[in-house]
């Protein structure tokens, strides 16, 4: 009897990506891959709705990214499209290039929908 | 030596539009901000920056520096010990430069910070007000209508629960009890 003792192929991530995940609203997983502590991808939509007051406070409306910044690695919270994107990152992979894939990301989930 | 001259040095960066200082509590010490962010505006922005920073702290990990992005601005937060600096910048600021003169301006502003005042804000804002007029009509509209408040009326006292009555078979009896013996019982 032949065991399946596959492993799920990992999905790409940008070099200095430890992880990342996608959750709706209430915080429910949709996608996840790599490493994301639990807590962040479950509170990343309160993040996001924290920043975007933040911003409201100023007169900003379009509230894109937060970056938690750490010693050794960065966190990033985003919200395209009612989707919260969290992410955890090396500081010294770049910034731009976690960001542009979480975009990405952002597109291939509204083309899904 | 002032706190705007301890700020100078961020403020002379390029793409920073200004900065403020918050108490850990969120309550305004100084506003460094372009002029149409009166001191008013720290009401809820600071009540908001240090809900997000005891959020993260809380929930993820202790955070002390964070970027928010907006479509064309940036607000950067550095929380310290003793108070929250925040720095409002246009476009895509160098985080570095940024991160550099906020870590000076801590160490020599310290002592200054300390001494500096909260600044107090005027209790009486717009929000409040509306919120107690509104009030206040509505309860002019109950007087005016005369609104009786809805009284709880006694319900009878539930009664033992009547059984509903059976006819018995063909209607000619009663259901039998258990307990008592029936009538016809041939055997005395």
């Amino acid at each position: 009897m032949e065991h399946n003792t596959q492993k799920a192929e990992e999905k790409y991530m940008p070099p200095g990506m430890y992880g990342y995940a996608i959750t709706d609203n209430s915080g429910s997983i949709i996608e996840k891959n790599g490493t994301v502590s639990n807590s962040l991808d479950q509170y990343a939509a309160y993040f996001n709705q924290l920043g975007d007051l933040l911003g409201d406070s100023l007169g900003f409306n379009g509230y894109e990214e937060m970056i938690l910044l750490g010693k050794s690695r960065h966190a990033l919270c985003m919200e395209i499209d009612e989707l919260h994107y969290a992410a955890i990152y090396k500081t010294k992979a770049d910034h731009l290039e976690i960001s542009q894939f979480i975009r990405e990301k952002g597109e291939e989930n509204d083309v899904l929908a | 030596m002032s706190l705007r001259s301890h700020f100078q040095p961020t403020l002379d960066l390029p793409g920073v539009m200004g900065t403020f200082c918050l108490s850990t509590d969120g309550k305004l010490i100084d506003n460094f901000l372009p002029s149409p962010y009166t001191d008013a505006v720290f009401k809820d922005l600071g009540a908001r920056c240090t809900t997000l920073l005891n959020a993260v702290d809380m929930s993820y990990t202790k955070t002390n520096e964070y970027l928010i992005r907006f479509e064309e601005h940036c607000l950067y937060l550095h929380k310290d010990e003793n108070c929250i600096i925040g720095v409002l910048c246009s476009g895509n600021p160098i985080l570095a430069g940024l991160r550099i003169s906020i870590n000076l301006f801590l160490r020599t502003a310290k002592e200054v910070i300390l001494a500096a005042p909260v600044k107090e804000l005027e209790a009486a804002d717009a929000p409040t007000a509306v919120a107690t007029e509104v009030v206040e009509t509505h309860s002019a509209i109950e007087d005016n209508d005369e609104i009786v408040a809805p009284v709880k009326r006694k319900e009878p006292e539930p009664t033992e629960t009547e059984a509903p009555k059976r006819k018995g078979f063909f209607g000619l009896g009663k259901k039998k009890d258990k307990k008592t013996k029936p009538s016809n019982d041939i055997w005395g």
